[in-house]
């Protein structure tokens, strides 16, 4: 089992995002992904590109550069880990950790999925129903009544 | 090919999201979060029924709530309509009254209905009644934490299979009968940790065969004559007794608490005693040889290895408030160690 471990460090596996594009990276850095770990041990030829189908070349490549910084950790103090991701998810746009999340997800990377998760919860938190409307471009469906109504029932959530 | 993303985004990505993972960013939130965004919009609105921790405890709730209560209650309601599963619910119920008991039933039915595993319940204010928490959530197999405020639980007779499962139990002013009591701690084989604060009902404490119980908390209880704690891992033992500070009268034998405690739990790591209002505290600190394995009595006997009397080394107390002599505490613990010697440091802190 040894033996195995220390070959795949150097393994190089190539992804293939949605449209097409492709990224070569070390195994250990894409195993960072539940999604693509179980793939691989299904795989016999693991020259072959991996796809991953609802994953655009834009977004692939900020996903790389996550499981990149994580395969590597033995360099940071988790201090310095904790400053990068935070720098790294506050540079994106909505959008950006919009398609992240969907990406995270379904690639089933963990860490980058509760960075993103807690990143935008962070823009909820603390604020009123319009703020988080005005942020998120939220379309307000209800009518004034109704909305009233939800109010009315939960007051104590509306206090400051 | 390259894709552009606009930091200005004219679509409700957000709303889009899968419902779950809409949940999980709500789960980062405090429910008084959560519970504004289900007025964002409709697809927000169900929401907060989704949640996986419910966080309705007074010191959420502390700010509003006077004349409000009736449009939490009908929240309340709505929450635990939902089947959706549920790790923990922190309940707070501000104005407790009778009239409110069955509505109260329903929450909890609705609780252990969405397989909650910790579930804290605390009633209201000084003045209002103590709630009857029903038999019917202490025969569920999905709660580890139990922790009850001002409740009561009365048994007519013994009752088997309570609470399986069950890990923590914490109960702050509860009025327990001693079949309540008994039935609790002596079917919850699972126990590691009990806490019994300012409860009555009941005139002694006895747990026996419970072999995880590593943390016990008792105090105020005013009625209680006697407390056995026969847990061989025991490793903290905290109490508190209702004495008055000002006539320093310990209520306790100390060398006779010792003797008795050590004699059911052989290997504590702490045990800490202390008045009412904690002006006067006594706490101890045991070091041993080596650690003393976890394991059973030995026809009747403890295991050597098991023992403190084999393998105690140092031992720290800790007086805090005003100086004990200690001097017959040191004794006992000098004769009782068998094949070794014991160091005692004594550590006296006024106030």
């Amino acid at each position: 089992m040894a033996s195995t471990s220390t070959s795949t460090l150097s393994r190089k596996l190539i992804l293939k995002s949605s449209d097409g594009e492709k990224f070569e990276v070390d195994e250990n850095v894409a195993m960072q992904s539940q999604t693509i770990k179980h793939m691989i041990e299904d795989l016999d030829d693991i020259n072959s590109p991996i796809p991953v189908s609802i994953v655009t070349g834009t977004i692939l490549s900020k996903v790389i550069e996550y499981c990149k910084k994580h395969a590597t950790e033995d360099s940071d103090s988790d201090e310095q880990l904790k400053q990068w991701d935070k720098e790294y998810a506050n540079n994106m746009d909505l959008n950006t950790l919009y398609y992240l999340l969907l990406a995270a997800n379904y690639m089933e990377i963990k860490g980058l999925l509760e960075l993103i998760t807690q990143c935008v919860a962070d823009m909820i938190k603390g604020k009123s129903p319009e703020e988080i409307r005005a942020h998120f471009n939220i379309k307000n469906d209800f009518t004034p009544q109704e909305e009233a109504n939800i109010r009315n029932e939960n007051p104590w959530a509306f206090e400051n | 090919m390259e894709k552009k993303f606009h930091s200005e985004n004219e679509s409700d990505r957000i709303s889009e999201l899968p419902e779950f993972i809409k949940t999980h960013i709500l789960s980062y939130l405090d429910t008084k979060d959560v519970v504004r965004t289900s007025t964002l919009s409709r697809c927000w609105r169900a929401l907060p029924t989704w949640l996986l921790d419910l966080d309705l405890s007074s010191y959420n709730l502390s700010t509003a709530l006077t004349n409000e209560w009736e449009g939490f209650y009908a929240f309340l309601d709505r929450v635990f309509e939902s089947s959706f599963e549920v790790d923990k619910v922190k309940l707070y119920v501000p104005g407790f009254g009778f009239d409110l008991k069955s509505r109260l039933d329903h929450w909890l039915d609705g609780a252990v209905r969405r397989r909650v595993k910790e579930l804290e319940l605390e009633i209201g204010v000084r003045e209002c009644p103590r709630y009857s928490f029903p038999e019917s959530s202490l025969v569920v197999h999905s709660i580890t934490k139990l922790k009850l405020h001002k409740c009561e639980m009365k048994f007519l007779f013994l009752m088997d299979n309570l609470l399986p499962s069950l890990q923590e139990l914490c109960l702050e002013d509860v009025c327990l009968n001693s079949m309540a009591l008994e039935s609790l701690l002596g079917n919850c084989i699972k126990l590691k940790n009990v806490t019994l604060m300012n409860c009555d009902g009941f005139r002694r404490v006895e747990t026996s065969g419970l072999t995880k119980l590593e943390k016990v908390t008792f105090g105020h209880s005013v009625h209680v004559e006697s407390i056995k704690v026969d847990a061989p891992n025991l490793l903290e033992f905290r109490y508190i007794y209702d004495g008055d500070s000002v006539g320093n009268t310990c209520e306790i034998e100390i060398v006779d608490f010792f003797d008795s405690l050590l004699w059911l739990a052989p290997c504590p790591e702490s045990i800490f005693i202390s008045d009412g209002d904690f002006s006067a505290s006594k706490s101890i600190k045991f070091l041993y040889d080596e650690r003393p394995l976890k394991g059973k009595k030995n026809g009747g006997r403890w295991k050597s290895s098991n023992c403190w009397q084999h393998t105690l080394k140092k031992v720290w107390i800790e007086n805090q408030g005003r100086a004990n002599d200690d001097t017959e505490l040191v004794n006992f613990f000098e004769m009782e160690r068998i094949g070794g010697k014991v160091e005692c440091i004594i550590k006296n802190l006024k106030p």
